[in-house]
Formats: structure tokens, C-alpha cells, sequence
């Protein structure tokens, strides 16, 4: 496999993986949001 | 084998329950307006989390999925490295020098800032910028060219109007709120559909190693095949970052300075990812164009769209195309609000009704939001040369807000009323100049997308781009900026404080 193709899916991992984090992270908030600090 | 795209029913069901759901998320949100604060910067109540989906999505469109890719088609990996990389250094810069800065007053807009600083004048100007970089012509002419290449018999323009509007009426009920609420649901589909969509164009194309001797040596040098002057004017064009008024209405909506830059931070490994899997789709594009697998009159911005269209099975395809349009929807709903509150909030509100209520600003900024969508829309279908209409709105928010902003925020000097004005009028002015200058005395290349003035002097041969606009325009806003200085009256404290206390 050549570096570029690493990369590549490394940023297919990343994406994926990162974004349902995020996504999961945001439904915990969620809640505390719909209900209604430097 | 040649392309079309395998539009089953399942698609058609995919698409039509993603609409419906965001504006059953406009509509949901949209009994909790009870004040402006609420439409407009969403309570100030925005998490890291929500604010990685909105940022993200917002700044990414299809001048991404088109442009980056067209790049990456026809030059190689310096679609990443040149232009996608230079972005992700600004957004650090913004992460950590301007985050807080911009957090130490209640402000509203960027316009707002410009106001504490240097009064009125210096925010109208601001306003204006804002509005002509906010108009969503780019995002609804990429809209109807995407509905166009999965319903081939759709007029661009009605997708837009269906899709667009569709944005349009989600950002029109609950504002802010909806916008990141429905941004949250958009990034998810459109990082998850690409990071899907890669290994399955890889599988019938190879990977990037396995091409990499059909194409030029140059297509994966890091800066090769591209003059090293085009990369620092690529480059340059992330200066915007320093001054996007959809980010600055993020870090005004978010809860703290932390959360804007913890998502930054997470949000730019995210964005390096997407460019590059759209760069790796731009480059395998090429290749199956050259091999046949797709048609030779496949038009490069379009070639990682018709690529992965090409590699998903029916299903998938309605799912990418649904990830598609979010990437453009998260995007238009976002500037059309920000374009919204620059026409009511900041141009109407202190030249007609300082003492303007919430309702009143709620009421008449969604008006501005439906003005800003339809003179989006009519420029869209008006001009030939959307990129060049970007590079165009672009040069001018930088060129007039760039040096006053970056003055008024780090510049602990003495500061004048004039100096903010001449900062942002002399870069505004000399911006139109210069673009006015160059289409009468320079002509259209088609290669790159842009106009240019070829002149001799003293025996040599010279080029000026259109794109070269604000390495003239940031020196004289700069100059205004010192003569202002120089000749107006030392403000002891920021007018708007004044006119708030």
C-alpha cells in the first residue's frame, strides 16, 4: 500500500469515526438544549 | 461503460425523508424564537459538539466537492496541499488569537465589532461587504447543477428553488437554532456518505498507489505542476477565515471561548480529512476518464460526483446525494441568515430604528433572509462565471474589513473614528476599482476561470489576475487605516459603548 493510499484511509476512518463521536457527544447535549459563560 | 446515475425508488424515499426532516426541525424549533438573541445567535448557548456539526458544515459546500476536486482532476495532490492546508493554519490562528478576543464584548455581528471600534460609518461599510460575501448565489447554482446530474431531466433552476427553498424554510422558522440543529444532522451525512463512498470508488478504480504510473510524476509532488505564486495566492484566499462572518457568528453563539476552539481544533482534523478524500476521488476521477470508464466530456468540477455516483449501488446513491445537498444546504442556511442580519440588524437598525425592538429585528430579519436568498438566486443564474463571483465577494469582505478588524481587536494603540472609515471605504473602493480596471483592459482565460491583464514595461512582460485584487486593496485599506490615524480625533471610549450605557 502506497502513503497516499494510507492516507486515505486514515481519512476514511477518521471521518467516519469522527463524525458519529461528534454526533454522539451532540445527543448527550441535546437534551440540556432543547430545555432552554470568558 | 458509461455513466448514469442508479436512481431507484429507495433513493427517491431517502431524499424525501431528509427533506421532511429538516423542516420538521425548522418547525420544531420554531415555537422556542421567544427573543432576537434566540433566532440569531441561537441563546449563546452552543456546546463544543454543535458546534464542530455547524462549523464544518457551514464552511464546507460544494465549492469543496467541486472546486477541490477540479483541482485535484486536473493538478494532482496540490489540491491538498496548496490549497485545502494553507486554510487549516488560519483556522489555528482564529482559534487561538481571535476566539477570545471576540468573546470580551456581547456583539452580535461582525459588522458589530467594527461598530464598538470605530462607529457607524466604518459598520455600514462592513454590513455591506458582509452581505455581498453572505448572497448564496454560489450554493444555489451548485445546488441545481447537483439536482441536475441525478434527475437529468430537473431545470437547475427548479432544483434550486426546491432545495434551496427548502433551506430557505427551515432558516425562515427557527432561525440560528434550526440552522445548527439541521447542520448537525448535514455534517454527519456528508463526512459518513464520502468516508463510505472512497473505499467502495476504490475497489472499482484501485487506489491511489495502484494509478499512480498513469499519471504525471507532478501529480504527487506536493506543490508540483502549480507556479509557486498561484499557490501563495491560493493560500491567501484563507485570509477570509480571519474575517467569515458565519464564524464569527459562531464563536458569538457559543457558550465560551473553549468551545469555539476545542471545535476548531476537532474541526480541522475533520476538514483535512474531507479535502483530502475529495482530493484522492479528484485524482481517481482522472484516471477513469482517461481509462474510459467514464465518459471523456465529463467536466472536471463534476468528476468526483459522477465518480462516486458511479461506484454506489441503488440505495447508497440516494444517501450520497442526500449528503450532497446537505453539504450545500448547511451552507446557504447559514449565509442567508448572516446576510439577513447585515441588511436589518446592522445597515437598518442604527440608520432607521436604533430603538428597534426583538420582535421587531425577528420580524424584518426574516425578510432580510428572503431578500438575501432571492438576489442569491438571480445572480446565480445570471452570471457564467460563479467562481469568479466568489473570488469576487471574497476579495471584497477581506479587503474592507480585514486591516480594521485585526486594528481594532490587537492594535493597543491609539485608534481613530476616521482610521476605522478609511480602513474600510479605501479597501471597499479600491477593490471595485481594481476589478473594474482589469475586465475592461484585461480578457477571460478559459484554462483558469479568470481575467487577466497582460502589459509590458520597461521591455518585460507582466500579468495581473483578477485574483491578485487584494494585494492592492489590503495596502491601501492599510494606508487609510495610518492616514485616518494620523488625522482624526483619538476616541477615548468605543461609540457603541457609548450609545449602550
Amino acid at each position: 500500500m502506497s502513503r497516499w493510499d494510507l492516507l486515505t484511509w486514515i481519512s476514511v476512518v477518521v471521518l467516519a469515526a469522527g463524525s458519529v463521536l461528534v454526533f454522539a457527544f451532540f445527543l448527550r447535549d441535546l437534551g440540556g438544549i432543547l430545555k432552554g459563560d470568558d | 461503460m458509461t455513466f448514469s446515475p442508479h436512481m431507484a425508488w429507495i433513493d427517491y424515499v431517502v431524499i424525501a425523508a431528509y427533506l421532511a426532516f429538516m423542516l420538521f426541525i425548522g418547525f420544531y424549533v420554531s415555537r422556542r424564537m421567544t427573543s432576537f438573541d434566540q433566532f440569531f445567535l441561537a441563546g449563546r448557548a452552543m456546546t463544543t459538539p454543535i458546534l464542530i456539526c455547524t462549523l464544518v458544515s457551514t464552511y464546507y459546500g460544494v465549492d469543496v466537492l467541486f472546486g477541490t476536486s477540479e483541482l485535484a482532476y486536473n493538478e494532482g495532490i496540490v489540491a491538498w496541499f496548496g490549497y485545502s492546508r494553507p486554510t487549516y493554519v488560519f483556522f489555528i490562528i482564529a482559534a487561538f488569537l481571535l476566539a477570545g478576543r471576540l468573546r470580551e464584548h456581547d456583539y452580535r455581528s461582525l459588522p458589530d465589532v467594527l461598530e464598538r471600534f470605530y462607529g457607524h460609518g466604518a459598520a455600514v461599510f462592513a454590513a455591506l461587504a458582509s452581505f455581498i460575501y453572505s448572497l448564496p448565489s454560489l450554493g444555489l447554482f451548485g445546488m441545481g447543477q447537483v439536482a441536475h446530474v441525478f434527475f437529468p431531466s430537473l431545470d437547475p433552476r427548479i432544483g434550486a428553488l426546491l432545495f434551496g427553498g427548502v433551506a430557505l424554510a427551515y432558516t425562515l422558522m427557527g432561525g440560528l437554532w434550526a440552522d445548527a440543529l439541521t447542520d448537525t444532522v448535514q455534517f454527519v451525512l456528508m463526512c459518513v456518505t464520502l468516508a463510505i463512498a472512497m473505499p467502495l470508488v476504490m475497489s472499482r478504480l484501485g487506489g491511489l498507489g495502484d494509478v499512480a504510473g498513469q499519471l504525471p510524476a507532478s501529480f504527487f509532488e506536493p506543490l508540483g505542476g502549480v507556479p509557486v505564486w498561484l499557490v501563495i495566492v491560493y493560500g491567501a484566499t484563507g485570509l477570509s477565515i480571519l474575517v467569515e462572518p458565519a464564524f464569527y457568528q459562531r464563536i458569538f453563539a457559543a457558550r465560551s471561548s473553549r468551545d469555539v476552539r476545542n471545535a476548531l481544533l476537532i474541526g480541522i482534523l475533520l476538514w483535512g480529512a474531507y479535502d483530502w478524500c475529495v482530493t484522492a476521488g479528484g485524482i481517481l476521477a482522472r484516471v477513469a476518464v482517461q481509462n474510459g470508464v467514464l465518459p471523456a466530456a465529463t467536466h472536471p468540477n463534476a468528476a468526483l460526483l459522477t465518480v462516486v455516483a458511479f461506484a454506489l449501488p441503488a440505495g447508497l446513491t440516494g444517501i450520497f446525494l442526500a449528503g450532497v445537498l446537505a453539504a450545500e444546504m448547511s451552507t446557504i442556511d447559514s449565509y442567508c441568515l448572516v446576510a439577513g442580519g447585515n441588511v436589518v440588524y446592522d445597515i437598518y437598525r442604527p440608520l432607521f430604528r436604533p430603538r428597534a425592538g426583538d420582535d421587531e429585528l425577528s420580524r424584518l430579519t426574516r425578510w432580510g433572509i428572503v431578500l438575501s436568498w432571492a438576489l442569491g438566486f438571480v445572480l446565480a443564474f445570471y452570471f457564467e462565471r460563479l467562481l469568479a463571483l466568489w473570488v469576487f465577494m471574497s476579495t471584497i469582505l477581506t479587503s474592507t474589513v480585514l486591516v480594521p478588524i485585526l486594528a481594532g481587536l490587537f492594535w493597543k494603540g491609539r485608534k481613530t473614528k476616521l482610521a476605522g472609515l478609511l480602513a474600510c471605504a479605501g479597501g471597499f473602493v479600491s477593490a471595485i476599482i481594481y476589478y473594474v480596471a482589469l475586465h475592461r483592459l484585461g480578457a477571460p482565460n478559459e484554462e483558469y476561470g479568470t481575467f487577466i491583464w497582460t502589459f509590458a514595461l520597461g521591455g518585460r512582460e507582466y500579468s495581473l489576475w483578477q485574483e491578485y485584487a487584494i494585494f492592492f486593496s489590503l495596502p491601501v485599506s492599510a494606508a487609510g487605516f495610518l492616514i485616518g490615524n494620523v488625522a482624526g480625533r483619538s476616541l477615548r471610549q468605543p461609540p457603541a459603548a457609548e450609545r449602550r450605557a
